[in-house]
């Protein structure tokens, strides 16, 4: 299994349930892809004294995707858009 | 979502309050509130080894209807976490067992638990496995599932049933990987799981503060720090949200309600917990009481006024059926019994607060007043319908205030026997400091802001950081979040204190009631309630207060009947002695109880006390409550008759009529709540308990909404009730009861009798109760010298320790004694006398260095020169001190010259300023009486002719700084007393002002003064224009 981390993080297209929660699916290689199930979800709330600019709060999730892609991608709920942070093979 | 009454039953079982110390962002009372809103039938509080939240916890979840569950979070001596769950009488006793082992074992602050006394606690109590630094989380985090294994087998144990896997989430990346492997565990072992959201804060809201804690907690920045928890998502979540958290173990989430269930203790003490106290054979704490009572009603009644006696004896009679009823014998036997001891031990003592209410308390000698002579009722200290018990304070010297704590612990035994502790809170200026270091703020910015707030010159803290940083400030990190941080801070524990005499003294060992912990005086042990706490549970403590007036006034009786030959008995002073009133109306109450600072001697002639009723009011009035309050100057206009009297409606009439329509006694906030807002006495108590020293904004809030919504139901405007609450609110805790105003006014009356009629030994005694009072002692000799009394300084020969009374030709004089000489004050001093008494007087240097080189250093041998100790040996001071090195050195070897060269005379301010270094005390006289003739050139008045001069003149004045006060309420505006030889002056500074005054100060021991002269009655005070420091003219 390899891990290959997006640094900086890239920014993706996601459409997500009705409630805006969590993933249905996502742009991958030019294509639309089904989420399959998610794995693991979790937030990160850091930097939050130095503004909104300096502060850090995401939504984590760890999915599979129907084509058996297996990645971490994140919202960044400042600003509500979705980004890549790791693919694992 | 979270309030859907389709919400999954979910109870939090692993929760903190800020009674974790740093650990925990939101009071019990948020908790309770924020789970009675999410619909949650129970809650657990699980503080950080102890159970300092109980009891608010306890109350505050049955206010909002949540049913409360008690425990504790401990650290194993590992370093791995448990949490523990009362489930019922028996668990609750274990706990706190066990905490207080562990707490004593430790040291202050740290108390980790054994795994033997873990395994010897474990009755009644429910255990689950912890947070990510449990007991088996910890070692499957570090891979260790050997060592988690044994870990868990291990409490299986110990606990059987009552162990619980706890299953910790809170939106962490690994949560699920870890609880995974710890319901695996819980599987194999067939022990079942429960889920869990380690809350530390009501809402995730609350999550800045947290860290903001932890920061304070490991003395670091947020930028700088390490191990934070990642997100602010351990706020105590509502069912919905944990049942979405445990969508894939729903059963742990059940399983909650299944512990709850199990833990059905109730936190009631039930009927009082008081140790039995010896009384003869055959008789009941009730019969001993009555017999004791008996005989003193005997004593202190039966040679006046036959009626008063009658009125006594039916007083007590019905005093001791309400004591009876509520079973409060033993505890009034206890009382009797220290106040006994103390008698005995010679330790002056006297009750104060509401217990002087009752003939019960003045025939066991606990309190010295009599109550029906000053009309107090019992009913405010102790009635059938009081929903609370009020405890007895009592005050004893200071000197013998520890012997009478050791009795106790003696007699009663160590184990039932405990300290309240007081809990240290977040003020604002601390508040301020904390959170700007955690946020990064310069210490300089910090420091400025910490000022302004200290001394109150904004209104709001916002107002204090647009002051220092600039309206644009506010907007922008790190002040946008200061400002609401502080906020959110002051009113956080920080620490326990140990209170300042509350003793709990119980029948069973205290340590199965509630835990107990180290405190930071050596040896000394706290329970883990403030008084508040004690009350609400029932136990009730006994006050054993220090009060240096007391030992003030019993030295001054012993040396009187010493050096005058005259007995004088306290308790049958007359008090209504005209010389006393006429000291009062005059403000010569320097050195006196009570009476004595700067706005009672203010307040003294434009009252013009002439009956220790007046003297009540006094100094009850010249309080922080009645000042706030904006109720003293109305008072005193009322009181001369300038204005009518006024009451801020008709329904308070009756509770104001004696007083002027003016609340001068805390009693009165209860009565005129009854009156205008129609409270109950338990709503009374609720008022009584918001308003006091912790207070706390939500509860005044609750109280408020409560009172104004009772005035409105008795027609009441709702402006007169606001403003009659405003004045309650002011008036708060700051204020008196009348009982003891009245127990307090005795004490200042037997020292302004004492100054009126034994000066000399009234000062002698005043001098040796140190330090105590609101002047320093160089006052109080400038005071005894302007009332004609000769004060002589330490002398090696002629003094003692102490100071004395001795006669100067055929008038007796102050002779100060030489632990004013610095250096002197403690052993070597004490160790110096006892050569004395030994070897006889030291005749010259060299005798004295070498007789006392064991006792002194040189540097003390120096300051008793200085101070002119050593004058009677007939060589002048100067070649005195030439000389000092070599004789000392000459005491232990071969002899060097010690002849001095000719040296000049020192001048009088040169002499003056030798003593003032060597004793802090105006010796030889008042620096300024040397500099009067050049201060008249200048063109400045001495003090005293301020009296005379007219409203609005202008006016130089000089002298020394005795005084400075910036009062809170003041606005930044500061008070000055200065002195000079004639006579104290009073000085009010614009807060302008301060800054140069202080740098006069800093600059030399006198300071010039030009201003205009503000008259008020006989009130005068220097509103100061300029200052200066003094300098002499060569």
């Amino acid at each position: 299994m390899t891990i290959r981390r997006f640094a900086p993080t890239r920014p993706i297209a996601v459409v997500a349930d009705a409630r805006g929660d969590s993933p249905t699916r996502l742009r991958w290689r030019g294509r639309w892809e089904g989420v399959g199930a998610i794995a693991a979800t979790w937030d990160l709330t850091e930097g939050w004294w130095r503004g909104e600019t300096g502060a850090t709060r995401r939504r984590y999730f760890r999915l599979l995707t129907h084509s058996g892609l297996l990645c971490v991608i994140y919202r960044d709920l400042a600003s509500g858009r979705w980004y890549f942070e790791q693919i694992i093979d | 979502m979270d309030c859907d009454a389709t919400s999954p039953a979910f109870t939090h079982l692993h929760c903190h309050s800020h009674y974790s110390f740093l650990d925990g962002a939101s009071s019990p009372e948020a908790l309770a509130r924020r789970a009675a809103d999410l619909g949650q039938p129970a809650l657990a509080l699980t503080d950080w080894h102890g159970l300092y939240g109980a009891i608010s916890f306890d109350r505050a979840c049955r206010a909002v209807g949540v049913r409360p569950i008690h425990g504790a979070e401990i650290a194993l001596v590992d370093g791995r976490h448990l949490t523990l769950l009362v489930k019922d009488a028996s668990g609750w006793r274990s706990l706190c067992r066990l905490l207080t082992a562990a707490q004593l074992a430790g040291s202050k602050g740290h108390a980790p638990v054994a795994p033997e006394l873990l395994a010897a606690h474990t009755a009644g109590l429910l255990c689950l496995t912890g947070c990510r630094h449990g007991a088996l989380a910890a070692p499957l985090l570090a891979d260790d599932e050997d060592r988690a294994r044994r870990s868990a087998r291990w409490l299986r144990e110990c606990f059987g049933d009552d162990l619980w896997v706890e299953l910790p989430r809170n939106d962490r990346a690994d949560d699920r990987a870890l609880t995974h492997r710890l319901a695996r565990l819980a599987d194999r072992l067939s022990v079942g799981t429960v889920a869990s959201a380690n809350v530390h804060y009501a809402t995730p809201q609350d999550g800045p503060l947290a860290d903001v804690l932890a920061c304070i907690r490991a003395g670091t920045t947020l930028e700088a720090a390490r191990g934070l928890r990642p997100n602010h998502r351990h706020h105590l979540a509502g069912g919905a949200e944990m049942a979405g958290r445990f969508a894939d173990r729903p059963e742990a989430v059940a399983n909650t309600s299944l512990v709850a269930a199990r833990c059905t203790f109730v936190l009631d003490f039930g009927p009082h917990h008081f140790p039995s106290i010896p009384v003869p054979r055959g008789r009941t704490p009730d019969d001993h009481l009555l017999a004791l009572c008996r005989a003193g009603v005997t004593d202190r009644y039966a040679a006046g006024d036959p009626a008063a006696w009658h009125r006594a004896v039916a007083q007590l009679d019905h005093e001791l059926a309400v004591i009876g009823k509520l079973g409060l014998a033993p505890y009034f036997l206890l009382v009797a019994d220290v106040v006994r001891f103390a008698r005995a031990e010679g330790v002056p003592c006297q009750g104060r607060g509401s217990a002087a209410g009752s003939v019960a308390s003045y025939t066991l000698g606990i309190s010295r007043v009599d109550p029906l002579a000053h009309r107090l009722l019992f009913e405010r200290f102790l009635s059938e319908e009081r929903a609370s018990l009020p405890d007895i304070d009592i005050d004893f010297g200071h000197l013998g205030r520890e012997a009478v704590i050791q009795y106790l612990y003696r007699t009663y035994g160590e184990a039932h026997v405990g300290m309240a502790c007081t809990v240290q809170t977040y003020h604002r200026k601390g508040a301020v400091r904390d959170v700007g270091k955690v946020l990064g703020i310069p210490s300089p910015t910090l420091d400025a802001v910490a000022t302004r707030v200290r001394r109150s010159l904004d209104d709001t803290l916002a107002g204090a950081v647009v002051a220092v940083a600039g309206e644009a400030a506010l907007a922008s990190p790190p002040w946008g979040y200061f400002v609401a941080l502080c906020e959110q801070l002051v009113g956080t524990p920080r620490h326990l204190g140990i209170h300042n005499g509350g003793v709990v003294v119980t029948g069973p060992p205290l340590g199965e009631l509630v835990p107990l912990e180290r405190a930071s005086m050596a040896g000394r042990v706290v329970v883990q309630w403030d008084k508040d706490s004690l009350e609400l549970a029932g136990l009730i403590k006994l006050d054993v207060l220090a009060l240096q007036a007391l030992d003030l006034v019993a030295e001054a009786v012993r040396l009187v009947e010493q050096h005058e030959g005259i007995v004088i008995d306290l308790d049958t002073l007359p008090l209504d002695d005209p010389a006393v009133f006429d000291l009062l109306c005059a403000a010569g109450t320097t050195g006196t109880f009570q009476v004595e600072s700067r706005a009672q001697q203010q307040a003294l002639p434009q009252h013009a006390p002439r009956t220790f009723g007046d003297l009540v009011a006094q100094i009850s009035i010249i309080r922080p409550g009645p000042l706030q309050g904006g109720m003293v100057h109305p008072y005193l206009r009322r009181r001369r008759g300038e204005e009518p009297v006024r009451y801020p409606h008709p329904l308070l009439e009756p509770v104001l009529r004696d007083t002027l329509g003016v609340i001068v006694y805390q009693e009165q906030v209860l009565e005129v709540a009854t009156a205008l807002a129609g409270f109950t006495l338990g709503e009374g108590d609720d008022l009584r308990r918001a308003m006091g020293s912790r207070r706390s904004e939500d509860k005044m809030r609750a109280v408020e909404a409560r009172f104004l919504a009772g005035a409105g139901g008795r027609g009441v405007p709702e402006a007169v009730a606001a403003e009659v609450f405003r004045q309650i609110s002011a008036f708060a805790g700051y204020g008196f009861p009348r009982s003891h105003a009245v127990a307090f006014a005795r004490l200042a009356y037997e020292t302004c009798w004492l100054k009126a009629h034994h000066p000399v030994t009234f000062y002698v005694a005043r001098l040796n109760a140190q330090p105590g009072g609101f002047y320093p002692p160089g006052v109080i000799v400038g005071d005894a010298r302007r009332h004609g009394i000769a004060v002589l300084g330490p002398d090696l020969g002629a003094s003692a320790h102490d100071c004395g009374v001795e006669r100067a030709g055929d008038t007796p004089a102050v002779r100060l004694g030489l632990r004013y000489v610095r250096g002197l004050s403690g052993v070597g001093g004490r160790a110096l006398i006892a050569e004395r008494d030994r070897g006889g007087p030291f005749r010259d240097l060299a005798d004295l260095c070498r007789r006392g080189r064991h006792a002194l250093t040189p540097e003390a041998i120096t300051a008793l020169i200085a101070a002119g100790s050593c004058d009677s040996w007939g060589i002048a001071r100067r070649p005195l001190l030439w000389s000092l090195a070599a004789t000392w050195h000459n005491a232990t070897d071969l002899p060097l010259p010690v002849a001095p060269p000719p040296l000049p005379e020192a001048t009088p301010p040169e002499a003056l300023a030798g003593e003032s270094w060597a004793t802090g005390l105006p010796l030889g006289g008042h620096l300024a009486a040397t500099q009067r003739a050049a201060l008249a050139a200048h063109g400045a008045l001495p003090l005293a002719a301020l009296a005379d001069l007219p409203d609005g003149a202008s006016v130089t004045v000089a002298g020394r700084l005795v005084i400075l006060q910036c009062p809170p309420t003041a606005n930044g505006v500061a008070f000055v007393t200065i002195e000079d030889e004639t006579a104290l002056g009073n000085l009010v500074l614009s807060p302008a002002m301060d800054r140069r005054w202080r740098a006069a100060v800093h600059a030399a021991p006198l300071v010039v003064v030009t201003g205009r002269v503000q008259r008020r009655g006989h009130t005068v005070n220097v509103q100061v224009a300029t200052v200066e420091p003094w300098r002499p003219p060569h």
